[in-house]
């Protein structure tokens, strides 16, 4: 249990949660707080001495009852990969050992010239069938060996240059560092692997309230600490940067045809959560709020549920998930909205003791909140969910929230969980995260700056050409210092000198107007250096800079107006 | 309208027509086939209004008396002040702030109603001049002064008698400096009239008599919240007006009075003169909670072992919040009424017997089928057996039956656990533990009678001085000669006097009977010549043999005391019908108020056989199968990478996966993947990274960082 709450514990801390306190969520915390103290304040009499040995520390069996709340090792233990290729390894295996209906999978990519030892030993082994690359033909161009960790910013261009070569390199290397370790771990991983095996197969998961492996929880603050230890990171240095990106149309496009494989099982959770609305309503009228968690989007359930059971109710709907919502928002949509006030507030405390008031000085109304993600990176703020949780206390309002974040339940402390006085419900349904993942936070598609771009476009139309001269005279000096890792920005200074002399600006007035409409839209920031002078530069990695779109965002208006572009700035594709 | 996809809105608001009011009823007789559905939504609120007056009451009543020792304290601090400044004690106490630090508990979500009660309290009691300030009102020495003001001044004042002078009042309030000069001039402006008469004064009680000029009472609900800074401000500020306004601070602390001297330096918390109020623990409420509402028969509504361990143990181990113990009592009432059938039934005993009445044949197949009375019948002979399963009418009144004799059981288990608890609070090592729950719950396990625990205690009773057992025989008889016992039990504190008494006539039954013993025993000789071994035998048995007069009373006592307790504490489960009045859902209770989201987000994830039960997908949870949707693969692959993830492999490793799944089609580049493939893993991706299992790092081009450590 201790263990548990640890891990909870680490991993928000690591993923950036400031405040870490914790709702009991079922992980038991608090465990220090147990029995212990309840005897001794008990009934007011203390017998010291007798009985002080007797004490005996019990754990909370009710909680853990039944390991339903708990998944046990499989969920939160501990490894330490020192492999690199693990993930291929492990892909590859287990693309070997099944068995599709129609073919024989992928035998022919083996490469002949693995041989079967190692192609079993290595876990290169399915690196190479995927990549089918041939080590030994481009040994020759093995650069000297590099420290993995630090590629330096620069060298990524020469990276991506040639991958073949780096990633030729990068296999020799593993394998050089593995050969010693490999025969160790390999023995111990199948031996762990059979065992877990033989146990799980043992059990015959039918129901769905069964679940298998209700084995307690190690203690395992050693694996962590040595899963910690090393700074080393073991990973390969591919990069993406041969892909073609993606925007968010064209990914939207490519996944509007991609079958789900699930849909009749999918379908039957669906209806399974449906059936909950009655009781649903029930309780919420009895003044319980509920929290819908589990994998999945929950928005077109929360929709079916508003359109249907809350047809005729007064109700507001709430995308935390949204990137620029504040409580602001929120509360201005309750009084302005229902309450049709036309008047501001000082303070968001006013704003809420107005809505309290008014609710409950007047006739009893129910309101219902739906609020998709409540824990929306927006409204995770201690400020935010106390207003929230105070909403919740309001006569007649009624929350209904879904949570996705694994350490999500953080956000609240006691006081507000239970002023929310929440009614867990689990309804995953794997439904995709499409909304909730649109507003460009993902990895691969954040990097395409699509938005940066077509705010670009829609800025650069508006300016005058001196303007974008400005922008462009930045751009282009950004990408002459790209190798520079040290480079932070061009000075306003010098940027002042090198508008002067490109008659662009008469003024330093006039070069900082300028300047305000690119960092209204984000797409200049300024910079601090250590002597405290203004640098400028522009948010956008290089990749970007150097895209096609983005050349045509600009090439295409300046072109439209006077200057014949120094094309020559960027090196590719423009024309 | 609608709310998804748009780029300018996060709040869409659906405005109803008119003020529409759920009804709570049209959602609980959802099934329109099931007629008891009505009756059971009434029994339900009728039972819960009366469980919750109950528990108000209760709240109200539980800290009577630290809030007359606190009301107290408020009216000494103020009764010194006065507006003549050549007065001695008025020199004496200016510099240092009555305070009252009232030491809470740290179950914070109490607090609330504690406080709200204590409000009204002081506001009836001392003073209408009562601030309340929370910590998340007050960031700045500036929100503090303003809302401590506006609530000082803004109160609607008793003593003018025109509405419309008090509502200029608080319109006013917005508009002046709020400083405690203003408040000074305002107060001294109220009650420094040295001439004035008391008039209409008198429907305010004698609590105002007393001061002439009430305090300005502040409570600072929780202290620990406060920002140090903001607090030492205020209280310097407030110190220097002491000359000025009778302040009187109440700190509502929940750790433990240090906590002032940790958030004020010495210069400052000097100026409070501090006196110390405990609240009683949350656990003495919880106490009283349990035996007002649960261990009672006046209430039909029960909760079984494990729901009443799980309820006992989330308040015990989570937050020792009685409010959230109450939630979760309402909830399993909630759910026992709206989920069992039966349950119409659970109602006072009178009600029942009239609901009995009006059952259908429906309701009654119900009741058959319900585990208790199968097994029931079961015991019954096979005549009855087939009238019980086919005669309605005979099964209603056997039913009525059934409900007087569970009544009747009722009567006389909380009595006779009363007693129970009184014999083995005080055992040494607490085999049943000490408090009267704990009992409680052991009996609803199972048979008490039966449990190592039980014998256990009745062995240590069995070693009992004669003082101490006629002191617990004593309180067993004190209990069960209260008015609610009924008749059946009557006979038992007659019996247990006559053994108080002859424990008391010990001694001259001692006198007759052990001197013969004595003379018997000593007649016999030891054998001449033996062992050590032999010797020490027969001494030990001798001395076994040896049973005083005392003791085998004990004994006599001992027996009874367990003959009655096994008879009158059989486990509820035993009972035929238990499920009327029995709530034992406790997965329900755990699923639903102590939800873990983050067990069923990486169970989706790693075992989606789980939630879908499609057979394709049942496998070893610790291989990678290529039939699993793509987001679990993705989660998959990443629990074999350390901290940091490298895309590119992460992809190609995907990929991998797919194509075994649908097959190689051909052979294709594997630097340019297909475009789709590169979407789904794109939203397998960012849909983790949406969970929190990943972020984007700057550590590594294209690597992404786990932040999760588990899974192998």
């Amino acid at each position: 249990m201790g263990s548990l709450r640890r891990t909870v514990t680490r991993t928000a801390r690591s993923s950036g949660h400031q405040k870490v306190r914790g709702v009991g969520q079922g992980q038991g915390w608090g465990v220090r707080l147990g029995r212990k103290i309840e005897r001794s304040s008990g009934d007011g009499e203390f017998e010291k001495d007798s009985d002080e040995d007797s004490e005996v520390f019990r754990p909370p069996e009710a909680l853990t009852e039944d390991s339903e709340t708990l998944a046990g090792r499989d969920m939160y233990g501990f490894r330490t990969p020192n492999k690199k290729g693990q993930m291929t390894q492990k892909a590859s295996e287990s693309a070997q050992a099944y068995t599709p209906v129609s073919k024989t999978p992928k035998s022919k990519k083996t490469p002949v010239k693995t041989p079967k030892s190692v192609e079993k030993k290595t876990p290169k082994s399915g690196k190479k069938q995927t990549e089918m690359v041939t080590p030994a033909k481009r040994k020759s161009k093995v650069l000297p060996r590099r420290p993995e960790t630090t590629t330096p910013y620069r060298l990524r261009k020469r990276n991506v240059a040639d991958v073949v070569d780096d990633s030729s390199s990068d296999s020799a290397m593993s394998s050089e560092e593995e050969s010693s370790s490999v025969a160790s771990s390999e023995t111990t991983g199948s031996a762990t692997v059979t065992a877990t095996t033989s146990e799980s197969t043992s059990k015959t998961p039918t129901k769905r309230k069964m679940r298998g492996d209700q084995s307690a929880l190690p203690d395992m603050t050693e694996e962590y600490f040595l899963a910690h230890s090393s700074n080393q990171i073991h990973t390969s240095d591919r990069t993406l940067a041969r892909l073609g990106r993606m925007d968010q149309d064209s990914l939207t496009n490519m996944l509007t045809d991609v079958p789900n494989m699930y849909r009749k099982e999918c379908a039957a959770l669906y209806r399974e959560h449906r059936a909950l609305f009655d009781k649903w309503m029930l309780q919420m009228c009895n003044g319980f709020n509920l929290l819908l968690y589990g994998f999945g989007s929950k928005r077109p359930l929360l929709e079916e549920f508003r359109t249907t059971v809350l047809k005729g109710f007064t109700s507001l709907v709430i995308n935390g998930y949204f990137p620029s919502i504040t409580v602001k928002n929120i509360l201005n949509s309750i009084t302005e909205d229902l309450i049709e006030h036309r008047g501001s507030f000082r303070s968001v405390t006013d704003q809420c003791d107005f809505i309290k008031d008014h609710y409950e000085s007047g006739e009893y109304e129910d309101i219902f909140l739906i609020i998709h993600n409540i824990d929306g990176s927006m409204l995770r703020s201690d400020k935010v969910q106390t207003v929230l949780s105070v909403l919740a206390q309001i006569r007649g309002f009624h929350i209904l929230a879904s949570i996705d974040h694994i350490n999500g339940p953080l956000i609240w402390d006691q006081t507000k969980s239970s002023r929310f006085n929440w009614l867990w419900y689990d309804v995953t349904s794997y439904n995709a995260y499409t909304e909730e993942t649109s507003y460009e936070n993902s990895l691969l598609v954040q990097q395409s700056g699509a938005l940066a771009l077509s705010s670009l476009t829609h800025v650069m139309k508006s300016l005058t050409p001196n303007a974008r001269e400005i922008f462009m005279l930045l751009v282009k000096y950004q990408l002459e210092n790209k190798d520079n890792a040290s480079y932070i920005g061009l000075s306003f200074h010098a940027l002042y000198q090198r508008c002067r002399e490109a008659f662009l600006v008469n003024s330093d007035l006039t070069l900082k107007a300028q300047l305000t409409e690119f960092t209204d839209h984000k797409l200049i920031r300024y910079k601090k250096s250590v002597d405290g002078v203004d640098h400028l530069y522009i948010p956008l990695d290089e990749a970007t800079l150097t895209e096609q779109q983005f050349c045509r965002a600009i090439c295409g208006n300046v072109t439209q107006c006077n200057a014949p572009l120094r094309c020559e700035c960027w090196p590719n594709r423009c024309g | 309208m609608s709310t998804a996809g748009s780029v300018s809105k996060a709040c869409f608001v659906f405005k109803s027509k008119q003020k529409k009011v759920a009804n709570p009823e049209d959602y609980f007789c959802h099934d329109t086939s099931d007629s008891t559905a009505q009756t059971r939504h009434r029994a339900f609120h009728t039972l819960w209004d009366e469980l919750n007056t109950e528990i108000q009451i209760l709240q109200s009543d539980l800290n009577t008396r630290i809030f007359d020792d606190l009301i107290q304290f408020t009216q000494n601090a103020s009764s010194k002040f006065t507006f003549d400044p050549d007065d001695s004690t008025h020199q004496r106490v200016a510099y240092e702030i009555p305070t009252a630090a009232l030491v809470t508990g740290v179950n914070m979500p109490d607090h609330d109603v504690m406080f709200a009660n204590l409000i009204s309290l002081v506001r009836e009691k001392v003073s209408l001049y009562v601030a309340v300030l929370k910590s998340n009102d007050c960031p700045n020495v500036k929100s503090v002064m303003v809302k401590s003001i506006t609530q000082l001044m803004g109160n609607k004042d008793m003593m003018d008698d025109s509405i419309d002078d008090g509502d200029n009042t608080t319109v006013n309030i917005k508009k002046i400096n709020c400083t405690m000069s203003t408040l000074a001039a305002w107060y001294a402006d109220k009650f420094n009239k040295p001439s004035s008469p008391k008039k209409k004064r008198s429907s305010s009680g004698e609590g105002i008599e007393t001061s002439r000029c009430p305090p300005l009472v502040i409570v600072l609900e929780d202290l620990e919240g406060f920002p140090p800074h903001v607090l030492q401000d205020f209280v310097l500020i407030c110190s220097n007006h002491l000359t000025d306004l009778p302040i009187v601070l109440i700190l509502g602390i929940a750790t433990a009075v240090t906590a002032v001297h940790r958030v004020l330096p010495h210069s400052v918390s000097s100026l409070l003169c501090i006196e110390r109020f405990q609240a009683p623990p949350s656990t003495n409420y919880l106490t009283q909670v349990i035996n007002k509402v649960l261990m009672t028969p006046r209430h039909p509504f029960k909760l079984d072992a494990k729901v009443f361990q799980l309820l006992l143990d989330i308040f015990l181990y989570h937050d020792f919040s009685v409010l959230n113990f109450i939630r979760g009592l309402q909830f399993g009432l909630m759910d026992h009424f709206y989920s069992n059938p039966v349950s119409c039934l659970c109602c006072p005993l009178e009600d029942s017997l009239e609901t009995v009445k009006t059952l259908n044949h429906q309701n009654l197949e119900e009741m058959r089928k319900t585990a208790s009375f199968r097994k029931y019948v079961e015991s019954q002979p096979s005549k009855d057996q087939i009238l019980l399963l086919t005669d309605d009418k005979h099964l209603k009144k056997v039913v009525a039956d059934l409900l007087y004799s569970m009544d009747n059981y009722h009567r006389c288990f909380f009595p006779m656990l009363d007693c129970l608890h009184c014999l083995v609070k005080k055992l040494p090592k607490h085999p049943l533990g000490k408090q009267v729950r704990e009992v409680y719950c052991e009996c609803l396990k199972g048979n008490i009678s039966e449990t190592e625990a039980y014998k256990d205690a009745f062995s240590l009773l069995k070693a009992m001085s004669k003082d101490e057992m006629t002191i617990l025989l004593h309180q067993c008889i004190d209990r069960l000669a209260q008015e609610d016992v009924p008749e059946e039990l009557k006979s038992i504190p007659n019996n247990l006097r006559e053994f108080v008494n002859r424990f008391e006539n010990l001694e001259d039954l001692t006198q007759t009977v052990g001197d013969t013993t004595g003379d018997d025993e000593n007649t016999e000789a030891l054998p001449k010549k033996t062992d050590m071994h032999t010797l020490r035998k027969t001494l030990l048995e001798r001395k076994k043999k040896k049973l005083t007069v005392y003791e085998v009373i004990r004994t006599d006592t001992v027996e009874y005391l367990n003959e009655i307790c096994s008879k009158y504490l059989a486990c509820p489960r035993s009972q035929p019908l238990h499920e009327i009045f029995y709530y034992d859902s406790a997965s329900e209770i755990r699923r639903h108020i102590n939800g873990a989201p983050r067990t069923a987000i990486q169970t989706a994830l790693s075992n989606p056989y789980f939630y879908l039960q499609n057979p394709s997908l049942q496998g070893e949870s610790n291989s990678v199968s290529p039939a699993l949707p793509d987001v679990c693969i993705i989660y998959k692959l990443h629990l074999e990478c350390g901290r940091l993830i490298n895309m590119y492999d992460w992809l190609q490793a995907f990929i991998t996966l797919i194509h075994t799944r649908e097959g190689a089609e051909e052979e294709e580049d594997p630097k340019q993947p297909d475009k789709k493939l590169q979407a789904r893993f794109i939203r397998a991706v960012s849909e983790l990274q949406f969970l929190g299992f990943i972020k984007p790092t700057k550590r590594k081009t294209d690597h992404v960082a786990r932040l999760t450590w588990g899974g192998c």
